[in-house]
């Protein structure tokens, strides 16, 4: 009996280690908390430019997470992934730079 | 590479016209930036947050049911699957609520060009995410193949890619249309 619960309780932290472990999960809770925080930054926490800068480089962020881990561009032709972060780079430095020029 | 070369072509071109599009909307958005700063002041959070979220673990979910399958069909892959297409089903339930109290106050997008690129951009990315949800029922019939070979693999890895798409244009539509401010 003792013995039978033993090898139960090895079982089920094995399985946690792995659920924690596996960069799937992993991503996934970055990217949970990541919308959290810019949420955060939207709803009127922080200085306003300075938020909303960082509201931008957050979603690229997120987005470029999505590419890597769920997209597995981590294990695609390098071409596809630079052309992938390129693409967030490049649209991400242009949002910011006419977001902070408005109005000049 | 995940999926096959011809996935990847369709989804760069959709990123481009979506960079183009971000670009507009930032664009017009300093040209007018009190009328934009006033729509936006209208807009409820916690809707782009909770359809941002539900995608997210959309998306997971696909990873996870993929890797399983990989190894072999499975009834848990095809579930995970399964999940998916629920948390696309609850994304078009939470825009539909978010569009009915939007036309309802009376912001249509003929009210100002903040909710006309609201509306446009929103609904163009609805219909991606309508042809994913196509894309699930089909995955999620070859996920319940006894064999899986590996073109089922490449087309199942094509489906969850453009899956992620849906996921990724949405993650910068919330941040310019809801936070930006």
């Amino acid at each position: 009996m003792s013995t039978h619960v033993g090898s139960t309780v090895v079982k089920g932290s094995a399985a946690r280690i792995s659920v924690v472990r596996n960069p799937t999960v992993v991503s996934w809770l970055a990217l949970m908390g990541a919308t959290v925080l810019s949420w955060y930054l939207g709803e009127g926490h922080g200085a306003r430019e300075a938020a909303t800068v960082g509201v931008i480089v957050v979603a690229f962020f997120k987005v470029y997470l999505v590419g890597r881990y769920f997209m597995e561009l981590r294990e695609a032709p390098q071409i596809l992934h630079l052309l992938f972060a390129g693409w967030a780079v490049v649209v991400c430095v242009v949002l910011v730079a006419m977001y902070l020029t408005a109005g000049d | 590479m995940p999926g096959e070369i011809g996935i990847w072509v369709f989804i760069f071109g959709d990123m481009l016209v979506f960079g183009l599009f971000f670009g507009v909307f930032v664009y017009e958005r300093s040209r007018s930036v009190e009328l934009f700063e006033h729509a936006h002041e209208t807009m409820d959070l916690t809707f782009g947050a909770v359809n941002t979220l539900l995608l997210l673990t959309g998306s997971m979910f696909v990873v996870l049911g993929l890797n399983t399958l990989r190894g072999g069909a499975s009834r848990t892959g095809s579930r995970m699957i399964l999940v998916t297409l629920l948390c696309g089903a609850g994304f078009v339930l939470n825009k539909y609520l978010e569009y009915s109290d939007k036309i309802d106050a009376g912001h249509t997008p003929s009210v100002n060009s903040f909710y006309m690129y609201y509306f446009v951009f929103t609904g163009i990315h609805l219909l991606h995410l309508l042809i994913g949800m196509i894309g699930l029922v089909i995955m999620y019939r070859i996920a319940r193949k006894p064999v899986l070979e590996a073109r089922d693999i490449r087309n199942l890895e094509a489906g969850a890619c453009y899956w992620h798409l849906v996921d990724l244009l949405w993650i910068v539509l919330f941040a310019l249309l809801y936070l930006m401010r």
